[in-house]
Order: C-alpha cells, then structure tokens, then sequence
C-alpha cells in the first residue's frame, strides 16, 4: 500500500506501484481528482485498475463525472464508515 | 328680408276688396281713356324716382295673354316707364329677379281662379335699376266682360320697409352698427375694457364685472390704476402711459400679456390680455379684452410641479434610468445611470443606443444582448426584456431591464433601460457559493477523519494502534476548534460584536514569539527568516491577542505559499503617527486581478488552489477585519510568482473617541 499526497505525485506512484486498487480523493492539491482519474483511464498501463473516488461533495455533476469516467464507485465521505470503505475494497481486490 | 314677403290667402272676402272694387271702377273708366290717346300722361324719366304717398295706388292690368293692357299715371310714374313702353311689356320685367318665380307662381295660381285676389310684396325695379318695395294686390277678372283681364294694384311701400328693418341712411347705419358692437361687447363673455389716454376707464362690460367684481357704474370713469393694478405696477404703468403720450411708443401695445390683476375683494390673480390702440383723431384710447387665467396658472403650475416631482424621483432613485426614444436614440441619462456608467449626458444623449454602449464600456457580448433587446422592444416585438451586462474596468456588474414605455393610448414611446447595481449581490452569491464548498471541505474532511479514526481505534487489538488513532483524532479535532474559533471571531468582527483588550503591546517581543511558534514548519521547509527594526517601534496601545493572530496568519501565509528554501524577511519600523511592519516571502505571489478581492472571506488566490488544497480563505480576511477594528491597516503587494509582501499599519497612539467603538456598526465591504 502506499499514499501520495497530490494529483500529480499520485500518478506517478500509480505507474511505479501499480497497485491493485486506487482510491482517489476528489479534491487534490496541484491535480485535480477529475484530471487524475481522466489521466489514470487515458492510459493503457493503467486503464484497468478500479479506481474508488472519495469525495466531500455530494452534488450529483461530481459523481456523474466520476463514474462517466470509469470510477468504479463514488463515496461521500461524510456518510461513509470505514467498514464499508474496506467492504468496497475487498469486493474489488476479489474481481481482480 | 325675403321673409317678409307674404301671400295673403285667396280670398275674395278680404277686407280690401272694397277699395278694390272702387279702384277697377275708376280703373276701367280710365282703360278707356288710355285707348282714345292718353299719351298726355307723361311718364317721369331719369334716375329719381318719385315716392307716391301711401294712398297713391297705381293700377296695371293684365290681359289673357300675359302682356299689360293698361297702366295707371301712378304706376308711370313708379315704374320708369313710359306709357308706351309698359303696354304690351310682359309685366314681369318689373319684378326684381330674386323675386320673379314667386311672384309668377303667385300669378299662375291666381290666373287659375276666377274672381280670387291674391296680395303680396316684393321687390320691384325701376327702369333706372333701383329697386323699391311694392305692395302689390291682383285679382282675377278674366271672367268679368266688362275687363277681361287681371287687375293688379300696387303702393310704393319701400319707406316703411326700410324704417322697419334697417337703416335708413350711412349716419344710421354707423349708429346702428356702433349700437351693435357695444351690445357685443357688453354681453361678451370675456371681460372687455377700455380707457382713455389719461388712463380713465370708459368701458367696462358685464364680464369685467365677474372679473374683477367692479360693476360698469362703479368702474367707468375710474383711473384703471386705482381699481385693477397691483400697487407694484401702478408706477410701471404710469410711465407706460406717459411713455407713450410723450413719445407715442409703446412697449405693450399689440403683445400678449401676462400680469397679476387685482380684484375688488383685494386678492391678486393672474390675467391674460392684448391691448389695441384706437386714434380718433388726436384723441387716443386702448381696448383690451382681459381673460382671468388663474385656472390655467394652476394648470401649469399643477404641470410644472409633476414634472418636477418626477424629475426629481427619477434623479433621485437608486436604480440608473436611461431612456430610448422610438427612433432609437438615447434620450436622457439619470443621475444616477451617469454615475454608474461613467458618462457625461452630453456625451450620449442624442446618439444611437448602440454607440452608445461601446462608448459606455460593455463586453461585446453584453451589448449584443442590450442591442437585442432594444431592436426587440422598439420593434414591437416584445416589451420586457432583462439581463446582466460587466462594465469591463470597472468591476461593475449591472442588472438591465428593457421594458417598452407607451403614452397613456398604448402608442410606444420608447424604451426604458432600468440599471441596478448588483455587484454585491453577486458578490454575495458568490460567497455563499463559497461558503457551501468551503463547509463542505473544511468542516465534513476533518469529521468524516475523527470519525474514521475512532472506527480504528475502536476495531484496534493493539492497545498502543488504538493510542495512536485517538491522538490523530484529538488533532484533527483541535484544528477543527481553532477552524471555528476563527469563524467565530470572524463573525464577530463583521457584526461589531468582538471586544478589544487595549494593553501597552510590545510589537518586536510579539513578532519573535509568533516566529518562534512557526518554527518546526519553518524548518521543514527550509526557509530562512530574518526579523529587523523591532526595537525601532514604542510599545503600541492594542490587543495583543489580536494582533498576534494577524502576525501568526501573514507568516504562516508565507511559510505555506514559498517553495522550500525560501526567505522570509519581517521588518518594523515607525512614522510620525504609525507604527508599521511587513511580512515579506519569495514565494509564488499573487495574480494581480486576485488582490482586490484578497481579503474576503473564503477567497483564496487562484494559484493557491492549484499548489495546495489545504487553506480556509480565511486567515486574511480576520486579519483585514482586526486592522480595522484597532483602527489600522493591513495591505498587500505582489507578482506572481515573485513573492508578496503583507504591509500592516498601527496608529502609535489611540484616540480617545476610538474606546468605545466596541459595537459600532460598520458598512458592508
């Protein structure tokens, strides 16, 4: 598992690390989680790996663009508790 | 007076018949005469004719065929004619035209009705062309053996007419006509005087009496001044008169004038008059007729006051009204439109709408709109139109309404523009935008991390995982708390309601502890700070609380927005009445159109956002509100990508009157 604290340090991390799963914070310094997630499906390399987005906002245009992007799930994070977060996890680590 | 030509009824009982009877009599005994030469009776020619006296009857008769048989000495003598010349005359060429096919109507019906008399007047021509009035009387004797013929006779009744319906000579007629144009005048309905040359009233009719409450007899032979002139203008007037006997000028003569009168019960009231001028000789005098037009001078006045009235509502009000006639020019500016646009009326009054928007300073975009909606109203296509439009420069946002403006029967007259400033309202919303984002990041972040925290420390089988999650949650909560006290005293600040602390405040002490606190981000970041002047600046009457919570926000800002290895220079110094210091960095700056907006609440710089997400947008605006709340300053200079530096201004000593300014109310910013 590893953290990246900006959009851009994220997409790097995620070509380096190759990770199973991404969760992805909507509102990031320097790159936005939209971009982040425009770039992540952008690319071949990494167009496969689920992405859960995690976001303050509950406006619907957010979530829409999201999963219009490929997010494979859209979370507010202020109704969410960790055991469902870890709930989404495994159900994506498990169709991998 | 054609009317006074009337047939009498055919009736052979009339009472004339009598005198009738004895007239053929004599009549036929004469008709005889008259055919064994009667050439001796001379006709009387030239141009005079001879009035017979009223009993003078002249006698003609009229034979089947319509011609005249005989005539009578008189009717010679009426006539013109020579015996001669009327016998076989058709009888007719006497009658006056105007009145011949009355007459011969008459004369049908008569010859239809043996023994009738029918009696009429009419005009009558003597041969020299004059005209007479003759009374003339026909009876039908066709039947009779003894005549075989229609008698008529006839009187000269022309004096008698004339005394009756008109005048009779030049001199009368003048009289009468004089008579006439005084009783015009006298029963006028508009007030009619007139005076001599010593300024005496001589004529003063019915209505100068409801005018001015003078009767004719109390008026007439009267000075005009006395009765009728304001005491203020009886001088004027005076001179007027001797003007004008002296020199015969006049300045009034002819011209429609307008002056206070006097009325007899002693109040003044507007009147309207001409005066004319009537020389009899070497003898003078003047004719008015006066109108009273008070009513129309409170029309007017009444008129005059509404049009001021709404001048000064449309000068007045909040809104900018501009106004487009039909012909799509632009009309008139208001006040307060010329304020909010920036134009001089001169500048645009009078040319076309859409040169004048590009003279004004619209987008291209929001003229577009505003032209749109002006071509649409003027055109009948729509009456009401609305919309927003930038004065670029100026940061000036107006909301527009176009609305036709019609008279009072529907016809368009043009076009009003009604102009609001809502810069502000848009400001608001834009805030309250903000607001929204900034609760939702600022507020639901940190809680929903207490939250997830307390799950772990609560799911933990290690009792020191479980510390650990429990100390990042009593963090996250402190930063919460700190979060809302600053929004707290934001709130306070805005309403007033924040009380101050005034002590003797040690500025270099206070900005060496405030570098202190900062010290461990200083040093992860690798910036360099460098603190001058501190002993320069007197301790400063304020509230160090305050003030520290300023300091702490401008270096904090610095530490935060410079890339590692930065320097941060503080620097205090003094003038005459204020203490000052500076917070400056190398950090990424700010976008010049960013600045003005800097100190708002929840606003953050546009290249913040982009570095780092982390920020409330509200360290500024607190800093901005406690300057100004201990009657100082706080500015800011920058290029972006150059660094910025923070400028805050103190004044070294408090006025008196500034203690109790604890809940003053401050205008909106």
């Amino acid at each position: 598992m590893s953290a990246a604290t900006d959009g851009e340090e994220a997409l790097q991390q995620v070509l380096t690390s190759r990770p199973d799963v991404i969760i992805l914070d909507w509102l990031l310094p320097k790159l936005p989680g939209v971009a982040v997630l425009r770039a992540l499906k952008a690319d071949a390399r990494c167009r496969n790996i689920p992405v859960l987005v995690l976001s303050n906002s509950t406006r619907d245009e957010d979530r829409t663009v999201a999963l219009d992007l490929g997010a494979a799930g859209y979370l507010v994070k202020a109704d969410l508790r960790l055991t469902d977060l870890r709930r989404r996890i495994k159900e994506l680590l498990g169709t991998c | 007076m054609n009317s006074a030509i009337r047939p009498v009824e055919s009736d052979t009982k009339l009472p004339g018949a009598g005198w009738f009877a004895a007239g053929v009599e004599t009549t036929l005994s004469m008709t005889r005469r008259a055919r064994h030469g009667a050439s001796d009776i001379r006709a009387r020619g030239g141009t005079t004719r001879t009035r017979l006296d009223e009993s003078s009857y002249a006698v003609v008769l009229i034979g089947p065929d319509n011609r005249i048989r005989y005539v009578s000495p008189q009717a010679v003598q009426l006539t013109g004619y020579s015996t001669g010349e009327l016998v076989d005359m058709d009888p007719f060429r006497l009658v006056h035209p105007d009145d011949q096919d009355r007459m011969r109507r008459l004369f049908a019906v008569l010859r239809g009705r043996p023994g009738a008399t029918v009696a009429a007047e009419c005009r009558a021509l003597h041969k020299d062309g004059s005209l007479w009035w003759a009374a003339a009387r026909g009876t039908n004797l066709l039947d009779d053996p003894g005549v075989g013929a229609i008698a008529v006779t006839y009187r000269d009744i022309t004096e008698k007419r004339e005394s009756d319906d008109g005048p009779h000579t030049a001199e009368e007629a003048l009289r009468a006509s004089e008579e006439r144009s005084r009783l015009i005048l006298a029963t006028a309905r508009q007030a009619y005087i007139a005076i001599d040359s010593a300024g005496v009233i001589t004529e003063w009719n019915t209505a100068a009496q409801f005018t001015f409450g003078w009767t004719p007899v109390e008026a007439i032979g009267r000075e005009l001044a006395a009765l009728v002139i304001p005491p203020r203008y009886r001088e004027a007037h005076a001179r007027g008169l001797r003007r004008f006997q002296e020199s015969g000028e006049s300045r009034i003569i002819g011209k429609r004038l307008e002056f206070p009168a006097l009325h007899r019960d002693g109040h003044e009231f507007p009147v309207e008059f001409s005066i004319s001028l009537l020389r009899d000789g070497s003898r003078y005098s003047f004719h008015a007729f006066v109108a009273d037009v008070t009513a129309r001078s409170r029309l007017e006045a009444a008129l005059r006051e509404g049009e001021a009235l709404i001048r000064s509502i449309v000068e007045s009000t909040s809104d900018g009204i501009m106004f487009v006639s039909a012909d799509g020019r632009v009309a008139s500016v208001n006040r307060r439109a010329q304020q909010m646009l920036a134009v001089e009326p001169a500048a645009v009054e009078g040319t076309v709408f859409a040169q004048a928007l590009e003279q004004i300073g619209f987008g291209q975009q929001d003229s577009e709109a505003l032209s749109t909606a002006a071509q649409a109203v003027l055109g009948g296509r729509g009456e009401d139109y609305q919309g927003d439009a930038e004065l670029r420069g100026r940061r000036l946002v107006l909301h527009w309404v176009a609305r036709a403006a019609r008279d009072n029967i529907g016809g368009l007259t043009g076009l009003t523009f009604t102009l609001r400033d809502v810069t502000q309202d848009r400001e608001v919303s834009r805030m309250k935008s903000e607001f929204v984002s900034f609760v939702t990041h600022q507020l639901r972040t940190p809680l929903a991390g207490i939250k997830w925290l307390l799950e772990l420390a609560a799911d933990a089988t290690d009792g020191r995982d479980a510390r650990t999650y429990i100390t990042d949650a009593r963090d996250v909560n402190e930063r919460m708390v700190r979060l809302v006290n600053d929004l707290l005293d934001l709130s306070r600040l805005e309403t007033g309601a924040l009380q101050v602390d005034i002590q003797p405040v040690d500025l270099g002490a206070l900005t060496k502890s405030v570098i202190a606190e900062q010290e461990p981000g200083i040093r992860q970041k690798g910036h360099t700070v460098t603190v001058t002047g501190g002993a320069d600046v007197p301790p400063i009457p304020s509230d160090a609380r305050l003030l520290r919570q300023v300091l702490t926000n401008l270096v904090s800002n610095a530490v935060k927005y410079t890339p590692p290895g930065g320097t941060i220079r503080v620097t205090m110094g003094r003038d005459a009445e204020r203490a000052r210091w500076s917070v400056e960095d190398t950090g990424i700056g700010i976008p010049a159109r960013n600045i003005p907006l800097l100190f708002q609440k929840f606003y953050r710089a546009e290249n913040a956002l982009a570095i780092n997400a982390e920020g409330t947008g509200l360290g500024l605006a607190l800093a901005r509100l406690i300057m100004e709340r201990l009657d100082g300053d706080v500015w800011c200079e920058s290029e972006e990508g150059r660094g910025a530096t923070f400028f805050c201004a103190l004044p070294l000593e408090r006025r008196p009157a500034d203690q109790p300014a604890a809940a003053q109310a401050r205008p909106d910013r």
